[in-house]
């Protein structure tokens, strides 16, 4: 470990002087970077305090780096600090995630660590803005599971069907120490007022899912399963049963770019409080010209808890006008502007049930 | 002056004739490989096959972002702009599911490369091949 240290700092040092790349032969250094600004024409804020009526950099800004080494023909590492001012007003880096891989064929890799779980299709680099057209992908699909990395072990198995690529892709593992945003609804039984964002530690034990996807030159159909039993002491819930469905596909096809997703989550007992049954979907569909992207989003939230079930279910309707732009090659400027609408009297993603709210958003991604 | 300006002409000319230029794609002589198609080609370079049929094992090699026989490359054989195939490997590389490959300064180095190591192929304009190295295919 010492030893790879100093080859870290030696290839630093190389780099610093204007070394060859490549003077360390198995370890790579890369990151990427998202400065982003919102502003929304209303009083009342995002349910996480970050987009609110003045000009915040907090929704969307953030740094990464990225470790790699082979540490011999089979083996490798990657790891991933994290960088966000996102829970709070300090910039928290944390380890996002990072594993070794141990390739036990051509077509079977295992992997063993933290690793970032593939819910959803940009799940896996959804830090990168750089990978993905929207300045963050739909939150009507991508907050309904705040878990995103598992300490555990996943098997990554590829085969060649024709001109498709499949993986199968099952993991177990847990996620202690998860922090959730409390929901309004269940802030003044904790004796907080409403408006406050405050997030709380859960555990996730026995989680096993599986991650199904068909790739070709052009598109790619996804879908997965995942069950879990949460736990938070301080509210009482114990090992409550939560399932998680998804499915999705995705397109760039002659400068056609589209993605559609699915979600549905079922969980039970006390529980359901903090995480309420819900569905969603979103479709985006955007036609690439030259340097632009222009892409367009309708993404719906859904309550669907039954009537005896203890939580809220949230709706919300939103419709997103964007536009990338790329700066030359590896970096990206990105426009938006969203009309998110709560219904059903919920306050869908919002700190209070609202009219429809007009986010505007800007942001710069780069990768290094 | 006069040399300046015949310089400036000439490389604003460059890319011009680069993206006419012919790509060959090469191996060492010893590399027990005597052809590769596109489709081959296209999955070794985008990371997503590194074996061929008769258990040859190939690490691709590539020119750097932005030069010309890159961009060359990427077109014809990857179907990608410089672009979109920067955002390909982003989307590779940060969720750890592989590398771009190493990026050499230029054909010589390439052509340097290639020739002393049989696990290596690559890529270089028609012109610069020499008898060090053994050609797979030529791409017009």
């Amino acid at each position: 470990m010492n030893k790879r240290f100093y080859q870290a700092v030696a290839a630093a040092v190389l780099l610093a002087h204007g070394g060859c790349l490549f003077a360390i032969e198995n370890i790579e250094f890369n990151g990427f970077l998202t400065v982003g600004a919102t502003r929304s024409n209303s009083s009342v804020d995002s349910q996480n305090g970050n987009i609110k009526d003045s000009i915040n950099f907090d929704q969307d800004t953030r740094v990464g780096v990225q470790v790699s080494a082979d540490i011999n023909a089979r083996m490798s590492v990657t790891a991933q600090l994290l960088g966000t001012n996102r829970e709070d007003d300090n910039f928290d880096t944390t380890f996002d995630w990072g594993y070794i891989r141990y390739a036990l064929s051509e077509n079977v890799d295992i992997r063993g660590g933290k690793i970032k779980f593939p819910t959803f299709l940009v799940s896996d680099y959804i830090e990168v803005g750089y990978a993905y057209p929207w300045i963050r992908p739909p939150a009507e699909v991508y907050s309904s599971n705040p878990i995103t990395a598992i300490s555990g072990a996943d098997v990554l198995y590829r085969a060649r069907l024709g001109s498709t690529d499949l993986l199968v892709q099952p993991y177990f593992g847990t996620a202690n120490d998860q922090d959730a945003l409390v929901p309004q609804e269940v802030l003044p039984a904790l004796g907080l007022a409403p408006g406050s964002v405050e997030y709380e530690n859960f555990d996730a034990k026995d989680m096993a899912g599986i991650n199904i996807a068909l790739s070709n030159d052009f598109a790619t159909l996804r879908a997965g399963y995942l069950q879990t039993r949460v736990s938070a002491s301080a509210f009482g819930v114990k090992n409550e049963d939560v399932t998680f469905w998804s499915a999705g596909a995705s397109m760039d096809w002659h400068n056609i770019i589209a993605y559609t997703e699915y979600f549905q989550r079922d969980i039970d007992g006390l529980a359901n409080a903090f995480f309420p049954n819900q569905k969603g979907w979103y479709a985006t569909l955007g036609y690439r010209i030259d340097r632009f992207l222009p892409h367009l989003t309708f993404a719906q939230l859904l309550d669907d808890n039954s009537n005896n079930d203890p939580g809220t279910g949230l709706e919300q309707d939103s419709v997103t006008l964007g536009v990338r732009y790329e700066l030359g090659t590896g970096a990206a400027l990105k426009a938006e502007v969203q009309r998110a609408e709560p219904k059903s009297g919920t306050r869908g993603l919002f700190m209070e049930p609202t009219d429809d709210v007009t986010i505007y958003s800007v942001a710069v991604d780069v990768i290094f | 002056m006069k040399n300046m300006l015949i310089l400036l002409i000439a490389l604003a000319g460059l890319p011009v004739f680069a993206a006419r230029a012919e790509l060959a794609i090469i191996v060492a002589p010893s590399t027990a490989l005597d052809s590769i198609n596109r489709e081959q080609l296209q999955r070794l370079y985008l990371n997503r096959a590194s074996r061929f049929p008769n258990g040859v094992r190939l690490i691709p090699v590539d020119q750097k972002t932005g030069s010309p026989a890159q961009a060359e490359f990427a077109e014809k054989v990857l179907g990608k702009s410089a672009t979109e195939l920067a955002k390909y490997w982003s989307r590779r590389m940060f969720s750890g599911k592989g590398h771009p490959p190493r990026q050499y300064r230029d054909d010589d180095e390439v052509m340097q490369q290639v020739a002393e190591s049989e696990d290596l192929i690559g890529y270089v304009d028609a012109a610069s091949v020499d008898d060090r190295v053994k050609v797979l295919l030529q791409i017009p």
